[in-house]
């Protein structure tokens, strides 16, 4: 569990989980739809074998792992995470998986390797999502080296002890508690060390209102609506939102030097 | 002919019309009792009651230039009945009903807000409205819409004469603010203000080309008088 990480941060401790039913039915994954709960039902069309993931780039071994074996390579464990969507929703998620850096470390990171680029699955037979232009598919993401190996960065294979269900990204995702949840790509079948900056969909889509950080900052607004309140789902009155989500604590070292306010 | 039968049966339709207005908020009422708001109480309050302004004030538009379509559609198929802009005057008494509706939807949308959203916390408020324009935007819309709610009673329109067809333009301005808001709030990629867009668009793009005389080389088409008149 999350206590087990030593980082007073790392869980939710204390702060009861979000009800599974709403975790697995209301999901931004534009891949299927823009709707958050017909992603539930459109989900159900992904063949999840066979899926491999392979690790490759700025790397001494690159490998590609099949999905079914990334339990036995590197183990189980459960984390409670906060998720806040940058629409201004949020809520507590009883994730499992492994620390996403023993995934990179596998493959002996070279020292050119500064960026961690993700690609997620592209498939639009399946993912009907795919088939109009709501974003530039697939769906890419990335993070700096250091965020990447950050303990609290997590690759997450499971939810509420079971198999992470289709609509929420089996069956590889990331949680990355301290970005907002655009940041946590889903359905992860490619990632490249690499020595720039990736290109990353929202910012490609709309560079002005999503960075490449994506920080959980309640003092930057989005340029279009406030980022100082949240809504918990279940919960009718909004509550306010923590720097990085309540993990500054944890990720606050990571970005020394740097403007939080720069970093959204 | 529908539009006589229509008229003849004002009542019945009178009825329809409010039922229609108030199914958003009987559904919604609905899913409070039965605490079935789904994962997102909060924006499904928010959402409902903003969308049911924004088409009930479309709808509230629409009457008018309907109203001569419908002449013109009459004229054009060579109907007995409706032929007449007066056959269709029964349309102008919906459209007290659906401005006032689209005004209570707006009034609980800012309630909501401000009760859930804000946390009836001012300063929060002042600075939502100094910095996010969605806010600014939609608070100047409920400000227009509440004089021209105000102004909806038959005693008001008698006292007001001609300036109240001049103050009910302002109508416009609160449309045009409306979708604004709206489209503010969308996020990049999603298409669901496009609906409202492109009625919005039609309405008031007819009266705007209606205005500026545009219209006024197809005879009849304006408006101001029917196809054929009456003998």
């Amino acid at each position: 569990a999350g206590a087990g990480l030593g980082l007073p941060a790392a869980a939710a401790e204390g702060e009861n989980p979000s009800a599974l039913a709403d975790i697995a039915s209301y999901n931004n994954y534009y891949e299927f739809s823009t709707d958050k709960k017909a992603v539930k039902v459109l989900a159900q069309a992904l063949t999840l074998k066979p899926w491999t993931v392979s690790v490759e780039g700025e790397v001494e071994k690159p490998y590609t792992v099949d999905a079914d074996d990334l339990a036995r390579l590197f183990g189980v464990e459960e984390r409670i995470y906060r998720l806040r969507c940058v629409e201004g929703w949020s809520m507590v998620v009883p994730w499992s998986g492994f620390a996403l850096s023993k995934l990179i470390e596998r493959a002996r990171p070279t020292s050119r390797a500064r960026f961690v680029a993700f690609e997620s699955l592209q498939r639009s037979s399946e993912m009907i999502g795919q088939r109009g232009g709501s974003l530039p598919w697939p769906y890419r993401e990335g993070l700096r080296i250091d965020e990447a190996m950050h303990p609290l960065a997590f690759a997450v294979t499971g939810l509420y002890g079971q198999s992470l269900p289709k609509q929420n990204g089996a069956p590889l995702r990331l949680a990355l508690p301290w970005k907002y949840g655009f940041k946590s790509p889903k359905a992860i079948t490619r990632i490249r060390l690499v020595n720039e900056q990736p290109p990353t969909s929202w910012s490609q889509l709309s560079p002005s209102e999503y960075g490449f950080y994506g920080n959980v900052n309640p003092q930057v607004a989005h340029p279009r609506w406030s980022q100082a309140r949240e809504n918990r789902l279940g919960e009718l009155q909004k509550r306010p939102t923590l720097p990085f989500n309540g993990y500054a604590e944890s990720v606050a070292a990571l970005y020394q030097g740097q403007d939080p306010k720069a970093l959204y | 002919m529908l539009a006589a039968w229509l008229k003849n049966h004002f009542q019945s339709v009178w009825r329809c019309c409010f039922s229609a207005c108030m199914l958003p908020a009987l559904a919604l009422l609905a899913r409070v009792l039965s605490s079935d708001l789904g994962p997102n109480p909060l924006a499904l309050l928010l959402h409902t009651t903003g969308r049911s302004a924004l088409v009930l004030l479309t709808a509230t538009l629409a009457i008018t230039p309907l109203r001569r379509w419908l002449t013109n559609l009459s004229a054009y198929t060579h109907q007995r009945y409706g032929k007449r802009l007066s056959d269709w005057n029964w349309l102008v008494r919906l459209r007290r009903l659906l401005g006032l509706s689209c005004f209570a939807y707006a009034l609980a949308h800012a309630w909501i807000f401000a009760a859930f959203d804000l946390g009836y916390d001012w300063s929060a408020a002042l600075s939502e409205v100094q910095e996010k324009p969605y806010v600014l935007a939609g608070l100047l819309a409920l400000l227009i819409l509440a004089p021209l709610a105000a102004t909806s009673t038959q005693s008001m329109v008698r006292r007001l004469g001609r300036h109240w067809r001049r103050l009910h333009r302002l109508s416009y301005a609160a449309a045009v603010l409306g979708l604004l808001h709206f489209w503010w709030l969308t996020k990049p990629g999603l298409i669901s203000p496009w609906p409202d867009t492109a009625a919005l668009t039609l309405l008031l793009g007819y009266r705007a080309a209606l205005y500026s005389g545009l219209l006024e080389r197809w005879d009849g088409f304006d408006g101001k008088e029917s196809l054929v008149r009456p003998t």
